[in-house]
């Protein structure tokens, strides 16, 4: 950002870059802020280099802001392009102030970034004006962190005029931190509390916090990814995708998936409005491959429907016009008359104005493409940024509880890292106790895939890993279960888990369903169950505890052997005991097994071992759970959630749906 | 039954029945495999 001025001793006009304004002022005694010619600075942040500024609130998410602050006490900052004005004058919107205990705010990063990215949220559209700016500072005279939109104005006859039309009493001096008085009534209406008094809101009054927030760029380098420094690089081999990685010993069952219960409704309400959607998704990896723009024309419309833009686009027309007019002879008196030369004059200034508006927007598409987005109010998820700020939403959970050795346990979720993979989107995260320590970590990839029941292209998700160091807190449950609301609340097709370990039962016996997708794989993988059985893997301890009886191989042979032949054709088994098929059956048809039965192998009521958990252990299966949020619970009334008049409740074909739904 | 139906059921059973995501005592597992049991043993096709 460079700032004008026009000096008044050499007669010259310089442009200065910050280190440079900040040796005048210093050499001037800051009279150099009397030189700076009206708006440039306000220019530019409007229009004049959009293609400069890139996304809006580049580089500055919520988490960023919220270190920041932390650290310095307060920030001003543009949300367009990160920039920290050191010098201007300012002043507050009251309307869109507020305030929190400071002891709040800063009880977490997490929570912080999120008081930060709501208020955004809110009041985007005050914070998108082009002199507005997002004011945060802590007083720590009363202990209080205000949020607030400042409007900054390189002039100071601007700010005041425009301070005046605010009822402001006074503005802000940054450079000198002095308070100058307007003469306004300090009163505004509007706010949302009704008439609030402003002079009970001084900006000066900002003392430390102020003092920290100014003379400083946010670069990406602050502001970039989410915790970047905290990072965790997690490797798989392939084949080797583990849902989880439980503690030594054995492995204990896992929690509380598919709670389909009124709470689980009620959550799934809840993240209706939280999260990145899948056009957020959609967004985001399209702008990643560049794909994400409006069409030239919709941005040529923009710039001849918004004055400043126009005039921007259009400067010099009438010296080029008049050129043309020369060149060509157009304007000769001797060959037309007034009328013609005045008609062909606006002939050529209809062309020059359309090539000149072309050029203009394809020299600052960036830039305008942020603007057209504020202005029709999408505000896509275009940058790592704001979808790793939408997914703390999801995935940034607090949750207190007692682990299995009695003990009080506060364990906290925090995104690490959101990244492109190919198409898809990959979500990292670490959890750390209360005292934040390392207490386990997630990872989530999200892509596109066929919904198996509906054949609709969704985005979908893998549960590439989630591990806890404590175990029976019930963290993961709630973790689990937002995860899944929020997949269900945004319309994604299904959960994939790939298992190693005892995941094979484990998510058998939470109601998953085999991939379809990768069925032959799969039935490769069960027929391995037989190879097992037969040598008896992980029995002979059983046996001679009384566990299994002495003829179970056969019971259990006979039971696993009838659910292949469901599930594959020509199912022969050879004279080592080798199970063979040529593939897999109808997969839809009611008759083919789910992995709940594999898993039911050989189970008698309150066993503690049996032969489907030793056979399956280690299984590298694949597994969907498909989502749907209608028919949550089949003992309550359904909901019509998809509002198409219909409700599916468990029964083969959906219903009409009650009247009061 | 068919299979939709029969998942849901043994996906609300694991939801009523599991006490956490991790950590179960075996009595808390067998009451989560009992459930279970009975529902394939109920829905056998």
């Amino acid at each position: 950002m460079s700032i004008v001025i026009d000096n008044p001793v050499t007669g010259q006009r310089l442009t200065l870059d910050q280190f440079e304004f900040n040796r005048y002022m210093s050499q001037t005694n800051g009279a150099v802020l009397k030189w700076i010619v009206e708006d440039d600075l306000n220019k530019n942040a409007g229009h004049s280099d959009q293609k400069e500024h890139g996304s809006w609130a580049r580089g500055t998410s919520a988490g960023g802001i919220y270190d920041h602050v932390k650290e310095s006490g307060g920030i001003t900052l543009r949300l367009k392009d990160g920039y920290q004005p050191a010098v201007g004058f300012a002043f507050s919107h009251i309307e869109f102030s507020k305030d929190m205990a400071s002891a709040d705010f800063f009880k977490s990063r997490a929570f912080g970034s999120k008081v930060i990215a709501d208020y955004i949220k809110a009041n985007k559209k005050a914070l998108s004006r082009v002199n507005n700016h997002l004011g945060i500072w802590y007083d720590e005279d009363n202990g209080k962190v205000w949020l607030d939109v400042s409007e900054v104005h390189t002039s100071q006859s601007e700010a005041t005029k425009s301070g005046e039309a605010n009822s402001q009493i006074s503005i802000f001096n940054l450079a000198t931190f002095e308070t100058i008085p307007i003469g306004g009534t300090g009163y505004k209406k509007g706010v949302s509390d009704g008439e609030r008094q402003i002079s009970a809101y001084p900006y000066g009054q900002r003392g430390r916090g102020y003092d920290g927030r100014r003379d400083r760029r946010m670069g990406r380098e602050d502001l970039g990814r989410v915790t970047k420094a905290n990072t965790r690089v997690i490797y798989f081999d392939f084949g080797l995708k583990p849902v989880f990685k439980h503690g030594e010993g054995d492995q204990k069952p896992h929690g509380s998936w598919a709670n389909y219960s009124s709470p689980q409704s009620k959550l799934i309400d809840k993240m209706q409005d939280l999260g990145p959607t899948q056009d957020d998704l959609n967004s985001y990896v399209d702008n990643e491959f560049g794909h994400n723009q409006a069409p030239l024309e919709d941005l040529e419309f923009m710039v001849r429907n918004n004055q400043e833009l126009y005039d921007e686009a259009i400067d010099g027309i009438d010296e080029e016009v008049a050129n043309k007019m020369s060149d060509f002879g157009f304007d000769n008196p001797l060959t037309r008359t007034p009328e013609e030369i005045e008609q062909q004059r606006l002939i050529e200034f209809e062309q020059e104005q359309d090539q000149m508006i072309s050029d203009y927007v394809l020299n600052a598409r960036e830039g305008l493409q942020q603007l057209f987005n504020i202005e029709n109010n999408t505000f896509p998820i275009n940058n790592q940024d704001q979808l790793a700020n939408s997914f703390m939403d999801v995935y940034n959970i607090e949750h207190e509880g007692v682990d299995s050795d009695g003990t009080a346990k506060t364990l906290l979720s925090r995104i690490n890292e959101v990244y492109l993979d190919g198409a898809d989107i990959t979500v990292n995260g670490d959890i750390a106790d209360e005292n934040g320590d390392f207490a386990g970590e997630f990872a989530r990839r999200f892509f596109k895939g066929t919904n198996p029941d509906t054949g609709k292209e969704t985005w979908n998700v893998e549960h590439v890993l989630l591990r806890l160091e404590s175990e029976g807190t019930g963290f993961g449950k709630v973790f689990i279960a937002q995860s899944e609301a929020y997949y269900t609340a945004k319309g994604m097709g299904y959960i994939e888990v790939g298992t190693e370990w005892d995941g094979a039962r484990h998510w058998a016996r939470a109601g998953y369903d085999f991939d379809p997708t990768k069925m032959t794989s799969n039935a490769e993988k069960l027929a391995e169950m037989r190879v097992r059985i037969v040598q008896g893997s992980g029995t002979s301890d059983l046996i001679q505890s009384g566990t299994l009886s002495q003829n179970y191989k056969a019971e259990a042979l006979a039971e696993f052997d009838s659910l292949m032949k469901r599930t594959v054709t020509d199912y022969k088994v050879d004279s080592y005991g080798y199970a063979t098929f040529n593939t897999t059956k109808d997969f839809k048809s009611d008759d083919f097994p789910i992995p709940a039965d594999f898993a039911n192998i050989g189970y008698t009521k309150g066993a503690k071992d049996w032969v489907g958990k030793q056979a399956m252990y280690g299984l590298n299966m694949k597994y969907v759970k498909v989502l749907t949020a209608e028919g949550q619970n089949l003992l309550d009334a359904p909901i019509d959630r998809d509002g198409d008049g219909m409700i599916y409740d468990g029964t083969a074909r959906e219903r009409p749906a009650p009247k009061n739904n | 039954m068919d299979r939709a139906q029969k998942l849901k059921l043994i996906q609300q059973s694991y939801a009523d029945n599991a006490v956490d995501f991790d950590g179960m005592t075996d009595e808390q597992e067998s009451k989560v495999m009992d459930a279970l049991s009975t529902i394939l043993e109920k829905t056998k096709p």
